[in-house]
C-alpha cells in the first residue's frame, strides 16, 4: 500500500519549501567545508597551493558522497532521521576519499591541522543539522493539511504515516456515528466532504474506502475536479494483509501482484544462474572428483545397492524431476513414501555420517548444473509430499514458482528435518514464501555461508 | 598534546550529541505518532462495538 502511496506524494510536491531548503544546505555544507579548510589548514600551514587542491578535493568528495546517500534527495518525503543518518554516512565517506585521495595526490597537510578541520566540521554538522531540522519541521507543520476521509484501519494508518513526517492530516469523517462499512450514507459524507475539503481550501483528499463502494469513484473525481481539488482513493480490503501487495500498470490497466517477485527479474535470474554454474562447477571439479569416488567405494562396500539415490522431487512449476543424492540408506520399498526419522533403521553408517554432514546432497550439483536446481532455494519434497501437503497447507504451492535448492533460508534456521506436525511445514513453508520474496545475492551468499558453518557445527536435525 | 585532547573532546561531544539527538527525536516522533493511532484505533473500536450492538439489538426485536 505504501508503496504506491509514496508514488502520489512524489506527484503532489507537498512542500515548496524544501526544494529551497536543500539547495541552501547544499550551498552552505559546501562553503563551510571550503572555510573549515581554509582557515585550519591555511592558518596553520600558509601554504596556499596545497590549500586549494584540498578544497577541489574536498568540495568534489563531499559532493560525490552526497550523491551516493541521497543527502539532498528532493523527489522523497524528509524524514529527519535519514536526514541526519545520510549526513554522518557523508561526512565519514568524504573523509575517507579525500584522505584516500591526499595518498596519491602531492598534497601535504598536518596531523593537527586536519584534526582541527574534522572537529570544526562536526561542530558544524551538528549545528547546521539541528537549525535545518527544526526549519523544517517548523515548515511542514505550517504547511497546508491533508484530508483523509475513511476513519478505518487503512485511514488510521495513512494519517500515522504522514504524521511520522510532521504533516498535519484532518479526518471528515472522524465523528459521525457509525463506520461507513456498515452504512449507506457513504455517497452523502463523501459529497459533504468534498465540498468541505475545496472550501477549506484542503490541496489533497485521500479517500481510505472498501473497494465494494469505488464504483461511484468517477462522480467524486468530477465533482473533487469541479473543485480544484486534488482527490486520491486508496481502496480498503479488510481482513486482508496488503502491505506485501504491488500495484503496476499494463497496458494502461493497474495489475495488483500478491507478493514482491525479484527472481520474476531477468537481470536477478541471470545472477543467480550464473552463480549456479560457476559454483556448481567448482564443487564438480574440486570436490566431487576426489569425494564421489571415495564415498561410492564405502557406500557400495557397506551395502548392496547402487551409489547414487534418484527420487522424484517436484521443481519449479510444479515440473517433477529427477533429484540425486549418494545413497544412506538400504534399499528399501519405502523411500518415495516414508520420511527419514531419528534412529531410522534403514540408515547405513557411512549413510549416517553423510547425512549429519549433508555430504549425502552433493551429487545434486548435477541437478544445479543442468538447471534443475539452484544452490539456494526452497528444499524439494518428495511427489507424495507435495500432493498431500498441497492440500492441508493453502500456500503450500507458492514455493514453487521459483528453482528448488540444494540449500534454503528454512535449512539454516533450522526448519529441516522431518515433519511431525503440520505446524512445522507451515513454517518452512512461510520461510520458504519470505525467501522467494526477499531475495538478494548478497542473501543467497549469506546462506551459503551459514549453511557451511552448519555443516562444521553439527545440526541435530539432520540425521 | 592539549589541543589533541582538546580536538578529541570536542568531536566526542559533536558525535555524541548527534546520534543521541537523532534517536531522541526518533523515539518521541514514534512515541506522539502511536500515541495519536491508539487514540483513533479507539474510537474506531467503539464504534464498530457500538454498531455490532444495534444491529444485535435490531435482529433480536
Amino acid at each position: 500500500m505504501f508503496t504506491g502511496l509514496k508514488t502520489s506524494i512524489k506527484l503532489t510536491m507537498r512542500n515548496r519549501y524544501k526544494y529551497i531548503t536543500m539547495i541552501s544546505c547544499m550551498v552552505v555544507d559546501i562553503i563551510a567545508l571550503l572555510v573549515s579548510i581554509h582557515l585550519f589548514h591555511y592558518t596553520v600551514n600558509g601554504d596556499q597551493h596545497n590549500v586549494i587542491n584540498l578544497q577541489q578535493t574536498a568540495v568534489i568528495t563531499w559532493l560525490l558522497a552526497a550523491i551516493v546517500f541521497k543527502l539532498y534527495h528532493f523527489k522523497e518525503d524528509l524524514h529527519v532521521e535519514a536526514f541526519f543518518s545520510r549526513s554522518w554516512s557523508v561526512f565519514v565517506m568524504q573523509t575517507l576519499l579525500t584522505y584516500i585521495s591526499l595518498w596519491r595526490l602531492p598534497i601535504e597537510i598536518s596531523q593537527i591541522s586536519g584534526l582541527w578541520q574534522l572537529t570544526g566540521m562536526l561542530l558544524y554538522l551538528l549545528f547546521s543539522r539541528i537549525i535545518i531540522a527544526s526549519l523544517l519541521i517548523r515548515m511542514q507543520g505550517k504547511s497546508q493539511k491533508i484530508g483523509i476521509w475513511g476513519f478505518n484501519l487503512a485511514g488510521i494508518r495513512l494519517a500515522a504515516y504522514f504524521e511520522a513526517i510532521n504533516q498535519p492530516v484532518q479526518f471528515f469523517d472522524e465523528n459521525e456515528s457509525e463506520p461507513h462499512a456498515y452504512s449507506d450514507k457513504i455517497r452523502t459524507s463523501l459529497v459533504n466532504t468534498i465540498n468541505i475539503a475545496a472550501k477549506a481550501k484542503l490541496k489533497e483528499l485521500y479517500v481510505v474506502m472498501h473497494q465494494d463502494y469505488l464504483d461511484d469513484m468517477g462522480l467524486y473525481i468530477k465533482l473533487a475536479d469541479s473543485h480544484c481539488l486534488r482527490v486520491r482513493f486508496i481502496p480498503f480490503y479488510p481482513g486482508m494483509s496488503v502491505d506485501q501487495f504491488r500495484v503496476s500498470t499494463l497496458a494502461g490497466l493497474q495489475v495488483i501482484c500478491s507478493r514482491p517477485e525479484p527472481l520474476a527479474d531477468s537481470i536477478n535470474r541471470l545472477k543467480k544462474r550464473t552463480f549456479d554454474v560457476l559454483f556448481s562447477l567448482f564443487v564438480i571439479l574440486f570436490v566431487l572428483s576426489w569425494l564421489y569416488p571415495l564415498l561410492a567405494c564405502i557406500i557400495k562396500w557397506e551395502s548392496r545397492g547402487p551409489v547414487l539415490f534418484k527420487q522424484l522431487r517436484t521443481g519449479e512449476n510444479n515440473k517433477a524431476f529427477w533429484c540425486y543424492k549418494f545413497r544412506s540408506m538400504k534399499v528399501n520399498t519405502e523411500s518415495d513414501t516414508r520420511q527419514a526419522q531419528k534412529k531410522d533403521d534403514r540408515l547405513t553408517h557411512i549413510g549416517r555420517f553423510i547425512r549429519k554432514t549433508s555430504l549425502d546432497e552433493l551429487p545434486q550439483f548435477y541437478n544445479v548444473l543442468i538447471g534443475e536446481m539452484s544452490v539456494v532455494g526452497p528444499r524439494p519434497h518428495m511427489l507424495k509430499h507435495t500432493s498431500d501437503y498441497s492440500q492441508v497447507v493453502e500456500n503450500y504451492m507458492v514455493r514453487h514458482f521459483i528453482k528448488p535448492g540444494i540449500t534454503g533460508l528454512s535449512q539454516i534456521k533450522g526448519l529441516r528435518g522431518e515433519t511431525k506436525q503440520i505446524v512445522e511445514m507451515q513454517n518452512r513453508i512461510d520461510s520458504d514464501i519470505e525467501y522467494l520474496t526477499y531475495w538478494s545475492f548478497m542473501k543467497d551468499l549469506k546462506i551459503c555461508l551459514l549453511t557451511i558453518y552448519t555443516a562444521l557445527k553439527g545440526d541435530e536435525k539432520a540425521f | 598534546m592539549f589541543a589533541y585532547f582538546i580536538a578529541g573532546a570536542v568531536s566526542g561531544i559533536c558525535l555524541a550529541s548527534f546520534f543521541l539527538g537523532k534517536e531522541l527525536y526518533r523515539i518521541a516522533k514514534k512515541n506522539d505518532v502511536q500515541k495519536k493511532e491508539i487514540e483513533r484505533l479507539m474510537v474506531l473500536h467503539h464504534k464498530i462495538k457500538a454498531s455490532w450492538s444495534y444491529e444485535e439489538r435490531q435482529v433480536s426485536q
